[in-house]
């Protein structure tokens, strides 16, 4: 019966189709200072967290400040790069170099606050130097051979040995001396060397970035790199010189890797090649287009899932709440008792409360990865679309059939 | 902004084995509005192309003015004033009417400083020299630099120039009568909307020299003469020299001053659109095809 699965798939689409309308396609707009609001509030409060807390909002705020820079690249530019983390690793081991006592590179003279400026500069050097060669290659051309990039910077790390110390890494990475703000009794300490003040340092990292970022999109520069996403050559026709905007993308992009990799490497203390994996390109591009491309409030929100969920599955915290919840156990494994006792079934029943948080952290990614799942089916765009693919949503369906147009 | 001479001199095209244009010499004194006609598949397009740098003759010589410019890229063209639109529409889809047209301003806004060619310092190599005499923000690291911080700064000038732009933008959306569109997102506008946007985008980079694709294709008789106003209006009020490829007789007895007419890369005729309707030639070349006169043609 060739009727059945058109019926199958329409009785799993229909279902579908009526979440997704339920789900707001975008916030109403009163809705925006509110959440700029309570994300203010988060950001103010998280220190006062404990530091197992901190520690996981500051990966927060790292990925949303490499997300915001890969999105320069991916969301602006249109260009697809799948080795930001090569850029991310430059800025962390231009810090750790200079800086770790058994490098043999280290050198007393540079403080971190030279080292800062010279991993992003650095950075958006190897911005420039790896664009160079991709330039002429578009899409899935240039996803792969930038993948290649990632892993190459990554095995440079480890057979650079005599600069990098290969495979055993650098450790006691130099840490931020903030003594001028310690003697004018700004702060408790002289080095940043807790979470809480490596959390603040993220933190204005991030809204640097999104300042400078979003001064670029609303540019003669944002429009030159949106205008060569949405048509190259048209672009080129335009008077806009491809090679000088997608290498100062690449660029951009590169130096905000740099400085995110140059405040992790002193955070973590400790750094080696396998820190540098293909997964922290993947993520970041995840949550990027989880959070909804080009959005600012996307990338917040996607990196929040995309780091916190997992975290939040494995804290005690989420333990502890769980195991409240053992009248909710009890009561499923009567319905389970009972039907076991009419049937012929032999369902297991629940473990106690107690249990359930480990077992959530031993699954975390099984429901992480059904979670980003239902994310993308429910809310294709994102969870915040930028405005103008908004705009796209509200206006396609009028216009699919217009005609000529749809041969150009 | 004032129209170019141009002149093609030799000029050929060849694709491995095909030659899409051979020898063609065409002379569009400034300020005209040149039709340019012939069957399918007889290389008008390849000579925009050509014309805009996408191609990279394989012979002969291209002049804008008194300066020799083939071999230059299509950003270069595009700031020495040739633009052009596309036969099949090609505009920035997910941006807005204003910024597709702000694309366009893109090479005369920020830090333009257009250097006299008389004050390069000659390098021996043609292109290098026009190149450095170009307008737009100066070229390199530095270039980029300057204009990244400038982006971020938006120090008064940057923001002066903005709103010109915005407001020549403007100026232009009216001018086509797009101007209650502007925050439109331009795939969703009708298929008439985008081809004068396209237009506008076009004006915005300030040729002096236009080359129209088929501007008319695929519109209804209204549509057409309103666009066959704009053109002559456009060649009035920015006196820039318009090329025109048009399949619909019509349009091009009402507009054009002077026809080339082209047939399997060569040049066949050429002559005002009474005398090529005329020609022998022409029509044995349209025999077969379609008649001289026929009406509109399908898209791409
Ligand atoms: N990039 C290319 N590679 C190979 N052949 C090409 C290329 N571009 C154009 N041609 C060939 O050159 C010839 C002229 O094509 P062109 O598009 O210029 O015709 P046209 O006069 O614009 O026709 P139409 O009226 O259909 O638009 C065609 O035979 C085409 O196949
Ligand atoms: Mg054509």
């Amino acid at each position: 019966m060739p009727e059945r699965g058109k019926l199958g798939r329409a009785a799993i689409a229909a279902p579908i189709e009526r979440l997704r309308a339920r789900t707001w396609e975008r916030l109403p707009d009163w809705t925006h200072p509110l959440i700029w609001f309570a994300l203010c509030i988060l950001v103010l409060v998280v220190p006062t967290f404990d530091d197992i807390w901190v520690r996981m909002f500051f990966l927060v705020g790292l990925y949303a400040t490499l997300g915001l820079g890969l999105n320069v690249v991916v969301g602006m530019a249109g260009l697809l790069d799948l080795g930001y983390v090569a850029f991310f690793a430059t800025g962390a081991y231009v810090v750790g170099i200079l800086s770790a006592p058994d490098s043999p590179h280290y050198s007393a003279f540079f403080s971190y606050w030279y080292l800062l400026p010279m991993a992003v500069g650095i950075g958006a050097l190897v911005g420039v130097l790896l664009g160079l060669p991709v330039l002429p290659l578009r899409g899935d051309y240039l996803a792969i051979v930038t993948l290649g990039f990632g892993e190459i910077i990554r095995i440079l790390a480890l057979n650079m040995s005599d600069q990098t110390n290969g495979s055993s890494g650098l450790f006691e990475i130099g840490r931020p001396d903030i003594s001028y703000l310690h003697n004018l009794g700004l702060t408790g300490r002289s080095t940043v060397d807790n979470v809480q003040y490596f959390y603040v340092m993220i933190v204005i990292a991030a809204f640097a970035v999104w300042f400078v970022t979003s001064r670029l999109r609303d540019s003669r520069v944002g429009r030159a790199w949106e205008a060569i996403r949405e048509d190259e050559d048209a672009a080129r026709g335009m008077g806009i010189n491809t090679t000088r905007y997608k290498l100062m993308a690449f660029s951009t992009g590169a130096a905000i890797g740099a400085l995110g990799g140059a405040i992790y490497a002193p955070f973590i203390d400790f750094i080696a090649p396998n820190s540098f994996s293909l997964l922290v390109s993947i993520n970041v591009l995840a949550l990027v287009i989880i959070g909804g491309m080009g959005s600012t409030q996307g990338v917040v929100a996607g990196s929040l899932i995309l780091i916190g969920v997992p975290e939040l599955l494995q804290f005690s915290e989420t333990a502890d709440v769980l195991s409240k919840f053992d009248w909710v156990g009890q009561g499923v494994n009567q319905v389970i008792d009972g039907i076991n006792a009419v049937t012929h079934l032999d369902l297991s029943t629940l473990p106690p409360a107690e249990k359930w948080g480990a077992k959530l952290a031993l699954y975390r990614f099984i429901i992480f990865g059904a979670l980003l799942v239902a994310i993308m089916v429910l809310r294709p765009s994102g969870l915040f679309p930028s405005r103008r693919r908004k705009m796209e949503f509200e206006h396609t369906p009028e216009h699919e059939t217009a005609g000529p147009a749809g041969t150009a | 902004m004032d129209g170019a001479r141009l002149q093609t001199i030799g000029l050929g095209m060849r694709f491995q084995g095909l030659t899409a244009l051979a020898d063609i010499d065409i002379d569009v004194p400034a300020g005209q509005i040149r039709g340019l006609i012939g069957p399918n598949g007889a290389g008008k397009t390849t000579l925009f192309n050509c014309l805009t740098g996408f191609y990279r003759p394989t012979s002969g010589e291209l002049r804008l003015g008194d300066m020799r410019v083939d071999g230059l890229e299509p950003h270069e063209l595009s700031a020495l004033g040739i633009s052009r639109t596309f036969q099949n529409i090609r505009l920035f889809s997910n941006m807005t009417a204003l910024e597709n047209v702000l694309v366009g301003a893109h090479t005369h806004m920020g830090d333009v400083r257009a250097t006299p060619p008389a004050a390069v310092r000659p390098s021996g190599n043609r292109l290098v020299d026009i190149a450095r005499a170009l307008p737009g923000a100066p070229a390199g690291a530095y270039g980029s630099v300057r204009e990244f911080v400038g982006a971020v700064a938006r120090p008064p000038v940057v923001r002066a120039s903005e709103r010109r732009a915005v407001g020549f933008a403007r100026d232009l959306l009216r001018t086509v009568g797009l101007i209650n569109r502007e925050n439109e997102i331009a795939r969703n506008m009708p298929y008439g909307d985008q081809r004068r946007l396209e237009i506008a985008r076009a004006l915005a980079t300030r040729p002096r020299l236009l080359l129209l694709d088929e501007p008319t294709a695929g519109m209804n008789p209204q549509e057409s003469a309103a666009v066959v106003a704009l053109i002559r209006r456009v060649r009035n009020e920015f006196g820039a020299t318009v090329i025109l490829i048009e399949h619909q007789m019509r349009v091009v007895m009402g507009v054009c001053e002077q026809v080339t007419v082209l047939d399997y890369g060569r040049k066949i005729a050429e002559g005002t659109p009474a005398e090529v309707q005329r020609d022998r030639r022409v029509v044995e070349a349209y025999l077969g095809t379609r008649a001289v006169g026929g009406d509109s043609h399908g898209t791409a």
